[in-house]
């Protein structure tokens, strides 16, 4: 009866030897293999030009240099796109506060342009007209002119309301389209609760 | 998760084998580029974090044979004459004469592996020039072990035999 090892052909003792040299085979095969090498002048041929070629590579090959802007160009292209606010508030409740920036612009001009010394009079019968250039103001300025006003008079809350009170009468005049009433019964329970999640309390 | 510093380590690795796969420098570069977007962007799909480099891989072997997909449709399929990158980037101090010799073997591989099919260059790349294991490889290009092994044998055996000049 042949040996297992008489079975084999010597390609396959090459891919052994192959393996081999890559530490990749174990156990009886290597010990089968070694001792073919031993007797077999071709596979043992192939095995020293297979080394010598990887004696080669590993003097002389060596890692490319990656060109120096690639990872400036990778990091821009991956970074997230700015979001367009900075506050992380939901979708709603960003709308609520944009419909609020409006409503802001319209009550500042009204009082600063019109009304620049004196208290201002609210006359519940006359009609909002709305700033033409909605948007124009971002979040978080609004939200810092409302804190500033806020503390330079606690009264200014009541003058919100008013609009607020105004907006819910369905007296409604500009350019602005008006706002669903449901959003803005929303906004005042928005308006009124702590967000803890946030840097900016909002307590109208 | 320290990206640049992925980046560092693993590009290098990366990029020599876009550069034998494909054989040009700027489409390995811009492989190069995509599969690092493309791994951050989809760093949730890596279960394990120790196989970062073998997942690299594959994404570059995945956009590589996508690409040369795209390119045969288009019928403008060439192997570009450049392992340049690989090659001219073996530097160093040494002699002008050193570095002919250099510059002949490199030159030698180059055309060796332009003359491999895909599944030699990668079986080379990977398992001999990268040194990476059988295990490794077969997670990359999705072969069975005995196949990973036969292949590396018979790529080695290619380029052993095309080279044999500079066997002495």
């Amino acid at each position: 009866m042949k040996s297992r090892e008489t079975l084999r052909s010597c390609e396959e003792y090459q891919a052994n030897a192959s393996a081999m040299m890559d530490g990749e085979l174990h156990g009886e095969e290597l010990t089968e293999t070694v001792k073919h090498l031993a007797k077999c002048q071709t596979c043992m041929e192939e095995l020293r030009k297979f080394q010598l070629l990887q004696d080669r590579l590993n003097a002389e090959l060596t890692e490319p240099d990656v060109p120096a802007e690639m990872w400036p160009k990778i990091s821009k292209q991956s970074a997230p796109k700015q979001k367009a606010m900075s506050i992380p508030l939901g979708k709603k409740v960003a709308r609520i506060i944009s419909i609020a920036a409006v409503i802001a612009i319209a009550f500042l001009s009204g009082y600063f342009v019109h009304h620049p010394s004196t208290t201002p009079v609210f006359n519940p019968d006359e009609p909002i007209v709305l700033a033409s250039n909605p948007g124009q103001m971002d979040d978080a300025h609004f939200l810092a002119l409302t804190r500033e006003l806020l503390s330079a008079d606690p009264v200014y809350h009541q003058k919100m309301y008013f609009i607020l009170h105004t907006l819910n009468s369905q007296r409604w005049e500009g350019s602005v389209e008006a706002p669903d009433m449901d959003d803005m019964s929303s906004s005042l329970d928005v308006l009124t609760a702590d967000n803890a999640d946030d840097d900016i309390v909002f307590r109208f | 998760m320290d990206w640049e510093l992925i980046f560092r380590k693993h590009s290098p690795g990366v990029y020599q084998y876009l550069l034998t796969l494909s054989g040009n420098n700027q489409e390995a570069e811009d492989l190069l580029q995509e599969t690092f977007i493309r791994a951050m962007r989809s760093i949730s799909s890596l279960r394990e974090p120790d196989k970062i480099h073998s997942w690299l891989m594959t994404i570059a072997r995945n956009l590589f044979l996508d690409h040369r997909k795209k390119r045969m449709r288009q019928n403008t399929d060439s192997i570009e004459d450049s392992l340049t990158e690989t090659v001219n980037q073996a530097s160093g101090a040494e002699s002008p004469e050193d570095f002919t010799i250099r510059s002949d073997f490199m030159s030698s591989l180059r055309v060796t592996l332009k003359n491999l099919s895909e599944t030699y260059r990668t079986a080379f790349t990977l398992g001999v020039m990268q040194g990476l294991s059988y295990r490794e490889v077969a997670e990359i290009t999705g072969w069975s072990s005995a196949t990973v092994k036969s292949n590396i044998f018979r790529a080695r055996k290619k380029v052993a035999d095309a080279m044999i000049e500079f066997q002495r």
